[in-house]
């Protein structure tokens, strides 16, 4: 064990003992280590940028099993039983459990608004009128298939990672909204979104809504597009008026 | 030739994709019979026949099918589906799934997943039966009474509307069924003391457009069937799904038994509309006719089976029919503008009833009621027929029904009704103790209702069937077999085990001009060609 991971170690102990106090000393080295850590080992499950995909958002600064650092240390270490959540001291030592808390912890302090920013009722207005967002998206059977349906965003979404969204809808794209573009092999295009795909076929949702399927043998190129067909709305919208739509999106809570 | 007829076949099916055409408009459910390279409702079409006008697979070829796909559905509970295949996609149920599929490879497009409360009061393990499909839409009726609207390209909710609360014992298993812009569904919970109804549902909204009690409330029409307050838990369950006659805007729905089942002592009168078929208007739910096939019933003999809408010759006339072959072990023929008694035969073994009088009243034995001591009737609780759905042929004219010949001991007992709770009033001893006991399957002239040929199976099997314009009649067994007799003669052209119980009828359907035939057998559903 290297000196810094010694001092990691005693620093853990601390914390196990007064977990508020420690939390700053983690330096910028630890918090990139943790990244490269989390990319390497958690991100499959809770996304590249920790915003959640089959595992929750970790970038909202709470935790159902973790109130504080050191239960975000148990949680982290020995998983949590019953869930797919593994116990990483499987794989990596105590310092570096404890890399990804501060990698975590760093999450939170990057994309933070606050919790009473923004009012809903002009975010539903803009969600419904100039963002045009139901144009693609559905909230409760109202609006379009075209995107993810919206009616449960707020539940598990902290406003920092629904902004991240807004702001930069490339970062996170749920797999199952990829798209493909395919040639078949008298040379027409298809675009659609990508609904399953294995060994001998690819099944696509068609611009035109139609459920088709490709075999793989009868096409002549098949390209996945990972990219979000959702436009940015750095440049559409203030950052009050991206307030008040994010403080909106926390409203849909439908389980 | 043929091996000219082979390579075309060959290039169709090797055209890059499949894809899915116009819309799932009402018009186009009207002309479903014409529509038969798809399955567009529960029963392939409105009159309930399980007819498919294919014939690509016929009596001279049927030997040569060959199993081309197979989907695993991965599940413990018994697969009772019905598919749609609407435009070369096909949507299927699990217990509290929907599923989407590509109809030539068998291949998963989505799934929807219903999430379930951790109670629930059902009878008879977790199923489902189908879906049904409107312009773009599907509805599933839900374990826990609910119905919900999907997307059928992406299958995302677009509404949830509660049919009823399924603490108080209600759920839901059948396939709904699309009437212009309704949705109509029935409910299920007859051994939970539950009040049964049909309801309608907008299909834009998921908004309640009317409610019929199959147990009449005060007031009603029919309450005075009920003793006391007996109408209350009165059961009349419509698990099952309806059928419907375009040109006389009518709706047939079967129902269930009255509650508690083999105790009669507290429901005096015939409970109506319990073992009845309705006629509704669908617009407004509005009740044109019944005809209850047993009054007062206390074997658990549900008159839930599809009733099937025929266009005959009788009397020397056209007529418009409805045939139903009852779990009472009746085969009934009803003039289906009036519900008009023309014809009840026996089609099973049955020991209850003497006869069934002019006006198609049971003349009921002495002796059959439920003791406490037990008494043996035949047809058993589980009925000569029951909810696996029959066929028939406009080619053969013949009705096709699996049909078994079996009794049981039925006990009568004392059970107060707590609302989400079995009612039962008894129990049924081992079924069947007498070594007679036949299931087959039967082809019944309606005419006469006398039998033409069957088919017996052993051992005693549950299967919806299928009739095609090939001359075949498609069916299966509980121990995993899929079959095609000869409809004109009832004949084994071919058979194929499978190795899964066999309980929802079979379907037919085309892509890129090549015929299938699908079934649900054991936890997967197998798809059939001629390769």
């Amino acid at each position: 064990m290297t000196k810094r991971h010694w001092l990691l170690a005693l620093l853990s102990l601390a914390i196990l003992v007064l977990p508020t106090h420690v939390e700053s000393r983690a330096t910028a080295t630890d918090v990139s280590v943790g990244a490269d850590l989390f990319r390497s080992s958690c991100a499959g499950c809770h996304g590249r940028n920790a915003t959640g995909a089959r595992g929750p958002d970790l970038t909202r600064g709470t935790f159902r099993h973790a109130g504080d650092d050191a239960a975000l240390f148990r949680v982290i270490a020995n998983g949590i039983p019953g869930s797919p959540m593994p116990g990483a001291l499987a794989f990596h030592s105590e310092p570096a459990v404890w890399q990804l808390v501060a990698y975590i912890r760093s999450l939170n302090r990057t994309l933070t608004a606050p919790e009473d920013a923004g009012d809903p009722a002009a975010g539903k207005q803009l969600f419904e009128q100039r963002g045009r967002c139901l144009t693609c998206h559905l909230v409760d059977g109202r609006g379009a298939c075209l995107g993810p349906d919206l009616s449960g965003i707020g539940r598990g979404r902290t406003r920092s990672s629904l902004r991240l969204s807004l702001v930069q809808p490339n970062a996170e794209v749920d797999p199952a909204w990829w798209r493909v573009r395919l040639v078949d092999r008298a040379g027409r295009v298809y675009q659609g979104r990508r609904m399953d795909e294995d060994t001998y076929a690819v099944r696509v949702l068609d611009e035109s809504g139609h459920l088709r399927t490709f075999q793989r043998a009868a096409t002549r190129s098949i390209e996945r597009i990972e990219t979000s067909t959702m436009p940015g709305y750095q440049s559409e919208l203030t950052p009050s008026e991206l307030d008040d739509l994010v403080a909106y999106l926390t409203t849909l809570t439908r389980p | 030739m043929a091996l000219l007829l082979a390579i075309r076949a060959r290039e169709r099916s090797s055209t890059s994709s499949t894809a899915s055409g116009h819309p799932l408009t009402h018009d186009r459910l009207r002309a479903a019979e014409r529509d038969s390279a798809n399955w567009l409702t529960y029963s392939g079409q409105y009159s309930g026949q399980r007819f498919s006008r294919l014939a690509a697979i016929n009596r001279a070829n049927a030997g040569q099918l060959q199993i081309r796909w197979i989907y695993q559905l991965r599940t413990t509970d018994a697969v009772e589906t019905t598919p749609l295949v609407v435009d070369g996609v096909m949507y299927l149920t699990r217990a509290n799934d929907v599923i989407a599929l590509d109809a030539e490879t068998g291949r998963p497009y989505w799934t929807y997943s219903h999430p379930l409360p951790a109670e629930l009061a059902l009878c008879c393990g977790r199923q489902n039966r189908g879906v049904a499909m409107l312009d773009g839409r599907l509805f599933v009726a839900t374990l826990d009474a609910k119905l919900v609207a999907l997307d059928a390209a992406t299958g995302m909710v677009l509404w949830t509307t509660v049919i009823a609360d399924p603490r108080d014992g209600y759920s839901s298993t059948g396939a709904p069924l699309v009437v212009k812009d309704k949705v109509i569904t029935g409910i299920a919970g007859g051994e939970f003391g539950i009040r049964g109804f049909i309801d309608a549902y907008d299909a834009a909204t998921g908004a309640r457009v009317w409610r019929f009690d199959t147990v009449p409330g005060p007031g009603a029409p029919g309450h005075e069937t009920w003793a006391g307050d007996s109408w209350k838990s009165g059961g009349a369950p419509t698990w099952m799904t309806g059928t419907y006659d375009p040109s006389l805007n009518l709706l047939y729905w079967g129902v269930g038994n009255p509650g508690s089942d083999w105790n009669g002592s507290q429901r005096g009168g015939d409970n109506l509309y319990s073992d009845s078929v309705v006629a509704l208007n669908p617009d407004d739910g509005t009740l044109r006719w019944h005809f209850q096939f047993t009054p007062h019933d206390e074997h658990d003999w549900d008159a839930t089976q599809v009733p099937v809408l025929v266009d005959a010759i009788r009397d020397g006339r056209s007529r418009k029919l409805l045939y139903t072959a009852n779990r009472n072990g009746f085969f009934y023929v009803l003039e289906r503008e009036t519900g008009a008694f023309l014809l009840a035969r026996e089609f099973a073994k049955q020991t209850w009833a003497e006869r069934i009088d002019e006006r198609g009243r049971p003349v009921v034995n002495r002796g059959v009621a439920p003791s406490p001591e037990g008494v043996f009737v035949a047809p058993s609780a589980n009925g000569a027929a029951n909810w696996w759905p029959p066929a028939y042929s406009p080619a053969t004219g013949l009705f096709y029904v699996t049909a078994y010949d079996g009794g049981a001991t039925f006990f009568s007992g004392e059970s107060p009704h707590v609302p989400g709770e079995m009612l039962l009033g008894g129990t049924i001893g081992e079924e069947d103790p007498t070594p007679d006991g036949v299931s087959a399957v039967r082809a019944l002239d309606p005419l006469t209702g006398a039998r033409r040929w069957e088919f017996r199976l052993k051992p005693k099997s549950m299967s919806g069937l299928l009739a095609t314009a090939g001359g075949l009649v498609f069916g299966g067994s509980i121990d995993g077999y899929v079959f095609a007799l000869d409809a004109w003669s009832g004949a084994d052209l071919w058979h194929r085990s499978v190795g899964g119980a066999v309980l929802a009828a079979p379907i037919s359907y085309a892509v890129h001009d090549v015929q299938y035939l699908s079934i649900a057998a054991g936890d997967t559903i197998v798809t059939f060609s001629l390769r």
